[in-house]
């Protein structure tokens, strides 16, 4: 083990790990809980970047397999999941957006059929491809060490090489294609030599796709079930075995569409494939949220795809989000205490006995408000803004409460301001001991923490403390990546200051509080600045930045913290459903996790609905608000907003942390 | 036989090179755009070269908050460009994001006269055509001469300049032909803005990623050319290899590509975020390696007015253009 | 030299008064300098040790360098300069070489020599031409080995530097030379040029000595050098000087006693922490707190920071520990 090495170095949360990696890594607490991965029917994962989507689907890789087997750790399934084998298409890595590069060339009216078939064929010969290269591999892996022989069996010899010859041949999918080929090496070659034609053609070596191929163009999921079949039939496969076919970064449809105006076209296609629901094969698509609720209609029939019946969903993102109550099954706390030991022992340090609380060993306990207005105190002078005309019994009350619990002491300043204190004048008061029955309302204390803490920092002139097992873990908003670029920062603020003689001498460190606030504004940035990356970037982190200052300043200079839910905003749900630029913006922000949206239940006479949102919680320490979602947020409306995205609220300005100026805001949105 | 020490790399400042081809009429291709540089070569060009049946591309974005502006500034480029050229040029229209196949006919058109001695100035073009531009032209039997002309500005934009990246995919015309599971070697030329190719290379864990770092000029390239490099990959192990190429100097930057990609069979993607004669070379390098080389691009959707300001000019005080004989009497030179 | 972080810590974590974003501004440089440490600056000769913790060791001498700083504008100022330092590395020479080599002579070579680059021939008769060049460093700070090495050009056997040649030949053993070798074309390099003042010096000697084309190249030259040779060559007033600067760094880079056009908003601010560094460390240095001859360049080479760099940088005192300490190993003949 390399001491001085971060071991969150490598932030993977994709499937690029190689098999053995990814054994040692992969935490099987998120796989207990989609059985549905395993079982028959047609499966779509959804999960925002970073969820853990990719690392899920990998999971039925054969190669991954063949790790787990070897290795000897359990296969991550439900104890008596059925036979499969897999293949897969990456539609972005297999750059599937090359079939749309040529339409121009062809009549207006035949484009868009044209394009659909063409995608249709080539997602099917790739799928055929990889499915061939799976069942050799494993043959071959079997012949070495009998590798998962007993579950699933590849019987590849010539005789039922022959035998898949046949099958194959005698289906009518290929329209002719594969007529001339004798032996399964023929079939191998001219499948591979298709996908190379189309390849070439698409990258403009050709000017004409070759007519055997333009002829012979298959129906999307008709040639992989045959050939699915085939392969059961022909003895190569035992008769149960069943086949998925994995569809990976669905999304990159939802762009492909947008960007060359072929709406729909791509997604309605594979849509098909899932209504086949014949059992030959089932597919498990991979997708981010957005690209898949959007349209389920299915090309060439109209008809639409039904949840429940074409296909069922995990969603990663709800599956950790909802299941907050560990009795529930699993908890993002869970998932990522198991990644962090993982990684922890894979760099070789000796977790022995603190493998149940490691999260705790290294990170602490998280401070309480009250423990962290003592830190922001640190022996100043008061903050507190105590008015003239308030009885001397109070001031000097609040004084001495200052000096050993700044936070009370913040507290009973707040509760003097709030309306009904004010209009029974009770800062005039000179029974201290009557006047301080505030103490027990708990949930109005609960409420109000967060915001009074942020008051006093911002006043004492301190950056706020996030530290500890608790932040860490709300901070990640239920995302395995947000969690990873939290320890990585921590774990290097750690290292770059600590001494060669004390690192030679650590087991397992404690992690100072101040290292770790250094760390997670060092991930909060970093988790700001990705803003810019993806779909609509650039707009989105100007609004998100013009929101979080809004935000910040909101709570900063609500004195009587009346409004101490603050922390998020929420307008009506039949505005949220016009379509307009920022109804656009807000759901591009949603899709991409920077705000976190749920309903609420309005608390104003009109009894309309709403729906509100609320920032990604890492990014909070950026912006300087509570992670913590309570009470009531700030409604608002879309008026408001817009105003806010052009840049004319005063105290919505964007940061400024380069040397060059950012965008003007009202550019921006004209 | 010549030693690789006196090997000779046609390239040089236009009034260097040009003379030495001996070619007594060129065809223009050029740009009119919003850039302030759009218009030094054909200004360069008109004063001492015979030049005829030239071409003018125009290349829109698409309509956003700046398009107004930026059509006015290019309207004012486009009539100087006529200007010089006394009006011997035909006027293109095009999209940025237009298909593919749009742009090949239209290059199949420009390039269509036969023994065609070609001139393309790709100052202000976006790379995402003019390198499929230049790979067509390289193919196409009647092209007899291609030089490729380039003029910097004075300087780029602090921060931001362009906007509304597209996902990272291949560039038209360089996707990989055969795909396999092997390693991949990635080779990025640096430069000033990341767009969407951070998340890329984070995903896709590249193990051993190679930079190619423009260097010289220095100032105030090094600072942003480092910072971008630390942005795409604020992690890079020690001995990462980190290739330091004059900025302009094309034939240099093939040179070391290609010895890199003739190392092993292993897939090639190049992502070419640099100076345009930089990715110039990966376009010129990718036939050889087609199979397993793809080009990745995230093209952007906006660029600011203020993209570039003025024109680099030499100690003499006129335009720097910089130009690359690729193509000599049907002789392919690279 | 103390083992934490303190300073630089206290920049990262702590809200200050007014300025909203220094901490998560100090928070996104850190990074960037421990990336240019990593790949950069552990290349500094002067400071050069085997580690395994190179971005620690650097941030370690950034925390006793901000130590000497009172005033706490001016370390946050010193600490945000470095993003503008140019470091050139091994990597950097090694391409300055290549470029000298490839871009500035073997072009001229081809136009003295009248060589048609498109004939068959063309590389032959510039390896003759080659051979026939006489590569020369003006002082001993350009490694004109290496350069060969990387070049791998012959050179001539014997490679004085002509600032130390003018004080010890003489231009009949000069020519004398030249006629044994078939020399016909003098090529003078410079790693970096400041003001110009030695250049100018070693210049005037070739150009009396040296009977036959002369080519210049400063790899790395600040605009008042560029200027000054200019003006020199013209008063020689000799056609067969030729000068090709690789990298002029123009007057917006440095940090001058008056502001200039295009330079970046950080200066005015730094001239400060500059004036306060000086005062701090107690020498008395020509140029002041802006380095010799005032010219202010940002620039610190691998093998030694140059005396034109504000010594802020570079100075040792009792009372200063610079980020680049400066190596006094050459003889500075008097300016």
């Amino acid at each position: 083990m390399n001491r001085f090495d971060n071991p969150f170095h490598d932030l993977w949360v994709t499937e690029i790990l190689a098999p053995d990696e990814f054994v040692k890594m992969f935490s099987p607490v998120v796989a207990s809980h989609s059985e549905d991965l395993f079982g028959t029917g047609n499966v779509v994962i959804k999960g925002r970047q970073g969820s853990g989507k990719s690392m899920l689907l990998s999971l039925l890789n054969t190669k991954t397999r063949v790790a787990y087997a070897r290795s000897g750790a359990k296969y991550p399934a439900p104890a008596s999941y059925k036979s499969f084998i897999s293949a897969g298409i990456h539609l972005i890595r297999d750059n599937a957006r090359i079939v749309a590069s040529r339409l121009s060339e062809l009549p207006q009216e035949k484009r868009k059929d044209w394009a659909a078939t063409t995608f249709a064929d080539y997602v099917n010969y790739i799928l055929i491809q990889d499915l061939i290269a799976n069942i050799k591999y494993l043959a071959k892996e079997q012949t070495l060490d009998n590798v998962l022989k007993s579950e699933l069996p590849i019987n590849w010899t010539s005789q039922n090489q022959e035998n898949l010859t046949k099958y194959i041949k005698t289906s009518s999918a290929w329209y002719g294609y594969l007529d001339d080929c004798n032996t399964f090496d023929d079939i191998e070659k001219k499948i591979n030599n298709r996908i190379t034609e189309y390849r070439k053609f698409f990258n403009f070596n050709n000017d004409h796709l070759a007519s055997q191929v333009e002829s012979t163009k298959t129906d999307i999921g008709e040639p992989t079930a045959v050939f699915a079949d085939a392969l059961r039939q022909s003895g190569v496969i035992s008769p149960q075995t069943l086949v998925y076919l994995r569809i990976d970064q669905h999304e990159e449809l939802y762009e492909l569409e947008k960007s060359s105006g072929n709406s729909r076209i791509f997604r309605q296609v594979i849509n098909r494939a899932l209504a086949m629901r014949d059992g030959r094969v089932a597919y498990r698509v991979g997708t981010r949220h957005y690209a898949w609720s959007s349209d389920v209609t299915i090309w060439g029939s109209g008809a639409h795809l039904e949840n429940m019946r074409d296909y069922s969903i995990i969603d990663i993102d709800e599956i950790l989000r909802r299941h907050e109550n560990p009795a529930l099954g699993i908890s993002f706390s869970d998932f990522a205490a198991d990644v962090f030991s993982r990684r922890l022992a894979a760099y070789g340090f000796d977790i022995g006995s603190h493998k149940e609380n490691l999260l705790k060993s290294i990170f602490g306990k998280t401070l309480t408000p009250a423990e962290r207005a003592r830190v922001y105190f640190k022996e100043k002078p008061s903050v507190l803004n105590i008015p003239d005309d308030w009885s001397s019994e109070w001031k000097k009350t609040l004084e001495r409460l200052w000096l050993t619990d700044p936070l009370d002491a913040k507290l009973s300043e707040v509760w003097l301001r709030q309306k009904k204190q004010q209009r029974e004048k009770v800062y005039l008061s000179k029974d201290m001991d009557a006047a301080l029955s505030w103490k027990g309302r708990r949930y109005w204390i609960k409420e109000r923490n967060e915001a009074a803490l942020i008051q006093i920092a911002g006043d004492a002139k301190e950056m706020l403390i996030w530290s500890g097992e608790r932040h860490i873990l709300d901070l990640s908003g239920w995302n395995i990546l947000a969690f990873m670029t939290i320890c990585r920062a921590i774990w290097a603020a750690w290292l770059r200051s600590t001494p060669d003689e004390e690192l030679q001498k650590t087991h397992l460190p404690s992690i100072s509080m101040d290292k770790q606030v250094i760390g997670i504004y060092e991930a909060s940035r970093i988790w700001a600045e990705k803003l810019r990356e993806g779909a609509d970037g650039d707009k989105r982190y100007a609004f998100i930045n013009s929101l979080g200052a809004w935000i910040s300043s909101t709570i900063r200079n609500d004195r009587a913290l009346s409004y101490p839910g603050h922390t998020g905003f929420s307008i009506f749900k039949k505005d949220f459903d016009l379509p307009t630029p920022l109804t656009s913006l807000l759901k591009s922000c949603r899709d991409q996790g920077d705000l976190i949206e749920s309903e609420h239940t309005t608390k104003s006479n009109d009894g309309l609905p709403r729906i509100k949102w609320y920032l990604n919680p890492l990014l909070c320490p950026y912006f300087r608000i509570p992670h913590i979602r309570t009470k009531e947020p700030i409604y608002t409306n879309l008026i408001e907003l817009n105003e806010i995205l052009a840049g004319n609220i005063s105290n919505a300005k964007p940061k400024k942390i380069d040397d060059y100026e950012p965008p003007i805001q009202s550019e921006l949105f004209q | 036989m010549t030693s690789p020490q006196s090997k000779i790399n046609p390239w040089g400042s236009a009034e260097w090179l040009l003379p030495k081809i001996g070619v007594t009429e060129w065809q223009g291709i050029f740009c009119a755009s919003f850039e302030p540089r759009c218009t030094a070569v054909a200004e360069w060009l008109s004063k001492n070269s015979n030049i005829n049946n030239n071409f003018c591309l125009r290349i829109s974005d698409p309509e956003n908050r700046f398009t107004d502006t930026i059509n006015k500034i290019t309207d004012v480029h486009e009539n100087t460009i006529k200007k010089h050229l006394g009006n011997r040029v035909e006027i293109i229209n095009a999209d940025l994001l237009a298909e593919a196949g749009v742009w090949y006919k239209t290059i199949n058109e420009i390039a269509s006269t036969p023994s065609a001695s070609l001139i393309l100035d790709i100052s202000a073009l976006p790379k995402r055509f003019f390198l499929f531009a230049i790979k067509r032209l390289m193919k196409l039997p009647n092209v007899k001469d291609l030089v490729i002309c380039y003029t910097r500005p004075e300087g780029y934009k602090e921060g931001q300049f362009t906007e509304d990246a597209e996902p990272p995919a291949a560039l038209p015309g360089f996707s990989r032909i055969e795909q396999n599971e092997s390693d991949s070697t990635v080779i990025i030329s640096v430069g000033y803005m990341a767009f969407n190719l951070a998340e890329l290379l984070e995903q896709n864990k590249i193990k051993f990623p190679k930079f190619i770092f423009p260097f010289p000029p220095s100032s105030p390239g090094f600072r942003r050319s480092w910072k971008l490099l630390h942005e795409l990959a604020p992690n890079i192990e020690r001995q990462t290899e980190i290739k330091r190429i004059h900025a302009m100097d094309m034939f240099a930057v093939l040179d070391w590509i290609r010895s890199i990609c003739r190392e092993n069979t292993h897939n090639i993607d190049f992502i070419p975020l640099g100076p345009k004669p930089h990715a110039l070379a990966m376009a010129l390098a990718f036939p050889e390696f087609e199979d397993r080389a793809e080009i990745l691009y995230s093209q952007p959707r906006l660029y600011h007015p203020n993209y570039s300001h003025g024109i680099l000019k030499n100690s003499s005080g006129t335009p720097e253009i910089t130009s690359y004989c690729l193509k000599r009497n049907y002789i392919n030179l690279i | 030299m103390a083992s934490t972080l303190e300073i630089i810590e206290k920049l990262q974590r702590e809200q200050h008064p007014t300025d909203d974003n220094r901490a998560l501004r100090a928070n996104k440089l850190r990074g960037q300098y421990e990336t240019l440490a990593t790949h950069l600056f552990h290349q500094f000769e002067p400071t050069k040790k085997v580690s395994h913790r190179i971005s620690r060791d650097f941030m370690i001498r950034l925390e006793a360098w901000l130590a000497g700083f009172k005033d706490e504008e001016d370390r946050w100022i010193a600490f945000r300069s470095i993003e503008y330092m140019f470091f050139v590395g091994q990597q950097e020479f090694e391409e300055l070489y290549r470029c000298a080599f490839e871009h500035k002579i073997k072009p001229w070579l081809i136009d003295i020599a009248e060589i048609d680059i498109f004939s068959t021939d063309a590389a032959e008769r510039l390896d003759e031409e080659l051979k026939a060049t006489w590569p020369c460093p003006i002082t001993d700070s350009l490694r004109i080995n290496g350069f060969l090495h990387i070049t791998g050009l012959d050179g001539q056997s014997i490679r004085p530097d002509w600032l130390s040649l003018k004080e010890l030949a003489t231009a009949e053993k000069i020519n004398a030379y030249k006629v044994k070798k078939g020399i016909k074309y003098l090529i003078l390099l410079e790693d970096f040029v400041g003001s110009g003042g030695q250049l100018c010096r070693a210049l005037k000697f070739a150009s009396e000595s040296f009977d036959g084309p002369i080519l210049v190249i400063p790899l790395i030259i600040c605009a008042p050098g560029d200027r000054a040779i200019r003006k020199k060559i013209d008063e020689l007033g000799n056609k067969n000087i030729h000068y090709q600067p690789v990298s002029v760094l123009s007057d917006s880079c440095l940090i001058t006693e008056h502001p200039n056009t295009g330079e970046p908003s950080l200066f005015p601010k730094l001239r400060a922490a500059l004036k306060a560094g000086y005062e701090t460390m107690n020498i008395a240095l020509e140029g002041e707190e802006f380095g010799w001859k005032k010219v202010g360049s940002l620039v610190v080479m691998y093998s030694n920071c140059p005396n034109n760099t504000p010594p802020i940088y570079h100075q040792i005192s009792k009372t200063w520990n610079p980020l680049f300490p400066r190596s006094e190993r050459e003889f500075k003949a008097p300016q």
